[in-house]
């Protein structure tokens, strides 16, 4: 399977989703409505898997694939988190994404590259990238709750029910975050022998990780502080986006070994 | 916590935000300021034992300074608001960081230190602060009763403090090397970054040095604009393959003969695996729609023989890419120093490690490419290596705590 199916995939996958989503909206319906949310995301998932075989290496490298690998993630933990919460919400929001990155894909796929450079060709590849794709998705997640919990503070609601949601939703998010800084270090440290270099995409990924530790902090010490909590979760979210897009396009992007894609 | 809270209140009012993010600005500014009037911190980071030294020296004094003389500082530094302002404070330093190209430029930014953030002032400060915070909280937590909660708080903030300090403190003794070595050849002498030369304890000797290469790609360039003919249905570049038939826009590409090693000879390529040899192909392009047929070899080149691309039109040329590196390594017999022999094959990221030592396959001449008769092998010689994975196992441990469990009360 390659990306002349992509169309194919694509709109099948949006037909899929969308007919969940609905039904998830009319409250109608669960069991198809679970069938077609599995299907839909097994659709891409399947898609991808025939794609790594085709290649032949995880497909990883561009920017296309790993927008792959995200809407995949994305539509996994979407579809996890709105079984364990059951937060119609949620389930809107990363499916949203999900087929938002399938159709930028759409719109502009990357070069079609079959060769993978030596440097990466490392077993801590794959997970350094999954890991990362699973925590980005969950802390993506956890900055809509915060936006969501804006939302109530401002109809003069409540929204201490919201973050503690949040709160375990971003624990789960920055263990997978602090899994992908370390495998990435270890990473480095055997591919290139040292642990950290202050890379531009390094330097953004340690922002993050620490904008979710003054979460973390303040949640423990101040729980009755809301807004302190909910700001830092939404400037948090643009850190981190800055980190997943905008460092190729920062002043300071140049000769970053993340950046592999010309 | 709300221990804290209360007894703070009654005794005295304990610093909070305003005051910790106060005093964490301060720090940084102070810093700016010495950075400004003396230039940047040279620090050199100490070599063995004079590292292990500083570390001991640093937890004897911080342990001192919390168990012994107490006192309200101790109290407002092992604060969670203290560690929230000197996270804040940190973030803010290596935003710097992130907007600023670093190590370049010069000007106000400089003098201030943003262009070398690591190596300046404020972020010394500021980083030497947030490690002594980091610290005063692990001794706050070290007492019973140890439930899971504590351990996983522990092997997170220890964990840290490791790698924080081993990371860092380790690099004094690390050593980066390469050695060149041809083949046929033995070598023990290696140099690092200034050219200082080191004999290192043990000899490698090269038999043979092996680079296999994906297949050349072809793609078509618009002569006007010197770029790649943009193509949403086609692949351009496309890898060649003997019987290719594909298509870049107007064109049809049909491969007729292609050799990964080849030779002119006379208008012509023949197959020959020999030292210089490059891929060359032979190829029929069409273009029905304006009623062009050419046919013609191209060939990549390398230094020995020149490249050869194939004019398609005024407007258009089909050029055949250099091949890229698919693997490459070195056949090696390693003489360690007890006499004992070994022979490996060393490629990246499969490195041959040796006590504290660790020998990686970096790089070859890479004018001659695939033929290269020169290997070079990095050296590294990392004594606090396990420290820090120990430190690193620690924060995964750590962290599978929060995984399992989230927010516990």
């Amino acid at each position: 399977m390659d990306w002349t199916v992509y169309p194919i995939i694509t709109y099948l996958t949006t037909a899929l989703l969308a007919g969940g989503m609905l039904l998830t909206a009319l409250k109608k319906q669960p069991l198809l409505r679970n069938i077609l949310l599995i299907a839909g995301v097994l659709t891409m998932s399947v898609f991808t898997a025939g794609l790594w075989i085709e290649l032949g290496r995880p497909p990883m490298r561009t920017l296309a694939e790993t927008r792959l690998w995200y809407s995949v993630f994305l539509a996994f933990t979407g579809l996890i988190l709105f079984y364990r919460w059951k937060m119609p919400w949620m389930l809107y929001y990363s499916m949203g994404m999900t087929l938002l990155f399938l159709f930028i894909n759409l719109g502009s796929p990357d070069t079609y590259d079959e060769t993978l450079m030596p440097a990466l060709q490392s077993p801590w590849f794959v997970p350094h990238v999954i890991v990362y794709i699973i925590g980005y998705a969950l802390l993506a997640a956890s900055s809509l709750m915060g936006l969501h919990g804006l939302w109530t503070v401002y109809n003069r609601k409540s929204p201490a029910k919201i973050l503690e949601h949040a709160d375990n939703v971003v624990y789960i998010g920055f263990a997978f975050l602090t899994f992908g800084l370390l495998f990435g270090a270890l990473w480095a440290k055997e591919a290139w022998g040292h642990y950290w270099t202050w890379d531009p995409k390094e330097t953004w990924a340690f922002l993050t990780w620490f904008m979710y530790l003054i979460y973390i902090h303040i949640r423990y010490k101040n729980p009755k502080k809301h807004l302190w909590a909910l700001w830092t979760l939404t400037l948090a979210f643009v850190i981190l986006l800055i980190t997943w897009f905008g460092v190729n396009y920062l002043p300071t992007a140049a000769n970053s070994v993340h950046t592999y894609t010309s | 916590m709300t221990e804290m809270q209360n007894g703070g209140k009654k005794k005295q009012k304990l610093w909070s935000y305003s005051e910790s993010f106060s005093f964490s600005f301060g720090l940084i500014i102070a810093g700016f300021i010495i950075e400004y009037f003396t230039g940047s911190a040279k620090i050199i980071i100490p070599e063995w034992p004079v590292n292990i030294i500083f570390i001991v020296g640093y937890v004897i004094i911080t342990a001192v300074t919390y168990y012994v003389i107490k006192g309200t500082v101790v109290k407002w530094m092992v604060s969670i608001p203290s560690a929230i302002a000197a996270v804040s404070t940190m973030t803010i330093i290596v935003l710097f960081m992130g907007f600023i190209p670093q190590n370049e430029g010069d000007g106000f930014a400089t003098r201030i230190g943003l262009t070398h953030v690591t190596r300046s002032w404020p972020y010394l400060m500021i980083s030497l602060y947030l490690l002594t915070v980091l610290t005063f909280s692990v001794f706050k937590r070290l007492k019973k009763p140890f439930n899971l909660k504590k351990i996983a708080f522990l092997l997170n903030h220890i964990g840290l403090w490791i790698v924080i300090v081993a990371a860092s403190l380790g690099t004094g003794d690390l050593k980066r090397l390469n050695l060149y070595v041809e083949e046929g050849e033995s070598e023990r002498i290696a140099i690092d970054a200034t050219r200082t030369q080191y004999k290192v304890p043990f000899e490698i000797e090269l038999h043979d040095f092996v680079m296999e290469e994906y297949p050349p790609k072809i793609a078509i360039y618009s002569n006007m604009t010197g770029e790649l003919v943009k193509s949403k249905a086609d692949k351009n570049p496309v890898s060649i393959a003997p019987d290719l038939n594909t298509s870049v826009g107007e064109w049809e590409i049909e491969v007729n003969e292609y050799y990964p090693d080849a030779i002119p000879e006379k208008e012509k390529y023949k197959p020959m695996e020999t030292t210089g040899a490059a891929p060359a192909a032979l190829l029929s392009v069409t273009n029905p729609e304006k009623n062009i047929s050419r046919q013609g070899w191209v060939t990549a080149g390398n230094a020995w023989i020149e490249s050869k691309r194939l004019p398609l039109s005024r407007a258009f040329t089909l050029v055949m890419l250099a091949p890229t590196a698919e693997r490459y390594a070195s056949d090696l017999t390693i003489t360690l120093p007890d006499g004992e022999q070994e022979r490996i094959t060393l490629e990246v990221n499969k490195p041959y490690s040796f006590g504290s030592w660790k020998i990686y396959q970096s790089g070859y001449d890479s004018q001659k490419g695939k033929y290269s008769e020169l290997s070079i092998l990095e050296l590294v010689y990392d004594p606090w290596l396990e420290v820090v994975y120990t430190g690193i196992f620690m924060l995964i441990f750590g962290s599978l705590y929060l995984m399992l469990y989230g927010k516990r009360k």
